[in-house]
């Protein structure tokens, strides 16, 4: 028993150290390379143009392998401290007493790569004063909001078709999606697929895709699906209700996991096999938060909707880059406004409609 | 359907390196009434468990009506657990569902798919007459529509009582059904279990806290400590010693609980 947990420590530890000394070279490697930018940057040299980047950024991988080793020997070093304070072996045997850890040394280094870090931020996203409040630049904004604000009427009749075209892209991309989502989010709750390797194996897999389906954006679903179908509607509608399903297995599954296991043990125990036990004890529990989730999604796919017609998925989006691409400025003011009146009904609606249910 | 009889056969169960129960051996005649107590702790769930299907023995053999539960298949076993009800003490009724659903979620097992579907939004007249008998039987008839979470305690649990009866089973298995229910509550319950498994002829095993209901009601108590069977008796022959052993600690509780204070 105490031999058992005596080598468990051991490899916790040995495991806490190798993350940790990883975390710390990561890091190390990153505020020399930040610093070494922003050295250039103040000396008026493109760190793509100066002829010893390379060298000088190689380097740094030794010298940070080097250094680290020494580092990570310090319990305060952030990647050990991260480790260690994380893990359950190592977390209750920790003792960091009373002291700052951000008055060691190794805090002050954090502190000192955050601020690397903004202001690496701010040189690269080329924050300028200048552009934002000089004449020809408060020229162009007056210009603009000028003609938002004097809308243009005439072109209400297809600004409104187009309107509704978009709510029924939402729509339809949201019908389609939840019996998707609500079969497959069955599949990916934890305490349901854990009976056999084969269910924990398509558990791993449908959670694996459906995660990869949601870290990509619609707009970038909607190009895709653009090239695949051409531009219109249909494209708009797949791509929202592809990236839709993945939302809503997450959410779906994620209620199941958080059901009470109590009348699933004693439908079990009556002799019910995995279908009934699902529809007696786990669908009844989850169809409240199902219907608030999907309400909530329909709403969100209808500002998605707007967006996406942008690049070709239909609606008014693409309705507004044609008359953005003509710089006809009225005309595309009566489309914003067209979509934030829509986009504030359907937001308020959908609350109302959300509290309504529970 | 009647009663089943049931057999624990050198039955051990281990948790780890916790002992659940040691080497158990107790038999259950079809359609007799037995009452199990101890301590916390003492086995009585494990052996509930056991006969339920829903643990498997370490070591030994459950025979229930002469069917070793080990040699079942799964399908087998599910057949075997459907003729097994459970009340639990935490009841673990669906809170969202309506009472007659509730109660028919217990033959779910027996269901086709169709017939599920149908269950649960568009109840059939046949079974919703018989569920409508056996609420009337535990005296809530009136709240066969109501949703379950918006009864009371003790409604909850005649429920719990109702779901049980409605599965028709061969054992009826009660873990500690009222140690959440008032004093005068907790007699009519177990009295109400008692009488229903009796007319039905259901084997009944219940669990315990209470020993004087347990001695009102049963005529065979099943003492339990560490796992071990104490005693095995009808009330009448057991002297109030054997009780005062039962529940008395052991002089290495009595430092464990010593160094919890």
């Amino acid at each position: 028993m105490t031999d058992l947990y005596q080598r468990k420590l051991a490899a916790a530890r040995r495991q806490a150290w190798v993350e940790g000394y990883f975390i710390n070279v990561l890091l190390l490697y990153y505020f020399l390379v930040g610093v070494l930018y922003l050295g250039l940057r103040f000396a008026g040299i493109e760190m793509g143009e100066w002829p010893q980047t390379k060298t000088v950024v190689l380097a740094f991988i030794p010298v940070s392998l080097v250094l680290t080793a020494l580092w990570t020997r310090s319990p305060d070093s952030p990647g050990r401290a991260f480790i260690e304070r994380t893990n359950d072996f190592l977390k209750p045997l920790r003792d960091d007493g009373n002291r700052s850890w951000w008055g060691t040394g190794s805090g002050i280094f954090l502190l000192l790569t955050l601020a690397v870090t903004v202001v690496m931020g701010w040189v690269m996203t080329e924050v300028n004063m200048y552009s934002l409040f000089s004449a020809q630049g408060m020229a162009g904004a007056q210009r603009i909001f000028a003609a938002l604000f004097s809308p243009e009427f005439d072109i209400i009749g297809i600004t409104l078709q187009a309107m509704v075209v978009t709510i029924f892209i939402a729509l339809m991309a949201t019908v389609i999606a939840v019996p998707v989502a609500f079969v497959t989010s069955f599949f990916t709750a934890r305490n349901l697929m854990k009976g056999s390797a084969f269910q924990v194996g398509v558990y791993n897999v449908l959670r694996l895709i459906a995660n990869f389906t949601r870290s990509i954006e619609p707009l970038i679903w909607a190009i895709i699906f653009s090239v695949w179908v051409g531009i219109g509607p249909f494209a708009g509608m797949l791509a929202l209700m592809i990236h839709s399903v993945a939302a809503l297995v997450k959410l779906y599954s994620e209620q199941i996991e958080n059901v009470d296991t109590g009348p699933i043990e004693a439908i079990e125990a009556t002799g019910a096999n995995w279908v009934q036990v699902i529809w007696y004890a786990v669908v009844p529990q989850i169809v409240l938060p199902y219907l608030s989730f999907t309400i909530y999604r329909w709403d969100i796919n209808i500002r998605m909707a707007t967006i996406i017609g942008l690049v070709g998925g239909g609606g008014i989006g693409t309705l507004l880059i044609q008359y953005q691409g003509l710089a006809k400025w009225n005309e595309v003011g009566t489309m914003v406004l067209t979509i934030a009146v829509v986009v504030w009904i359907m937001d308020y609606l959908s609350a109302r409609i959300r509290e309504a249910i529970y | 359907m009647s009663g089943a009889s049931l057999e624990f056969d050198g039955v051990t169960v281990r948790y780890g390196e916790t002992i659940g129960v040691a080497d158990v051996d107790l038999r259950i005649d079809p359609g007799a009434q037995v009452a199990l107590v101890g301590p916390s702790g003492s086995g009585k769930t494990t052996l509930l468990r056991l006969a339920g299907a829903i643990r498997e023995p370490t070591k030994g053999r459950v025979r229930v009506d002469g069917t070793d539960l080990s040699q079942l298949s799964p399908k087998e076993l599910r057949r075997f657990r459907s003729t097994v009800a459970t009340i639990y003490q935490d009841l673990r009724l669906v809170p969202e569902l309506r009472v007659y659903q509730n109660v028919a979620a217990v033959r779910a097992g027996r269901r086709s798919f169709l017939g599920l579907l149908r269950d649960l939004f568009l109840p059939s007249g046949g079974s919703v007459a018989q569920i409508h008998e056996i609420l009337e039987s535990v005296g809530i008839e009136e709240k066969l529509y109501h949703r379950t979470n918006q009864l009371s305690g003790g409604q909850q649990q005649r429920v719990a009582i109702a779901r049980s009866l409605y599965q028709e089973p061969a054992v009826l298995l009660a873990d500690e059904p009222v140690s959440s229910v008032d004093p005068a509550r907790a007699r009519d319950v177990v009295r109400l279990l008692c009488d229903a498994a009796r007319e039905r002829e259901i084997t009944l095993v219940m669990s315990l806290h209470n020993l004087e209901l347990a001695r009102d009601h049963f005529s065979r108590l099943v003492g339990l400590r560490n796992g071990r069977v104490m005693f095995d008796d009808d009330p009448s022959n057991l002297s109030s010693e054997a009780f005062t052993r039962l529940y008395s600690l052991t002089e290495e509780e009595m430092i464990e609980q010593g160094a919890h204070r």
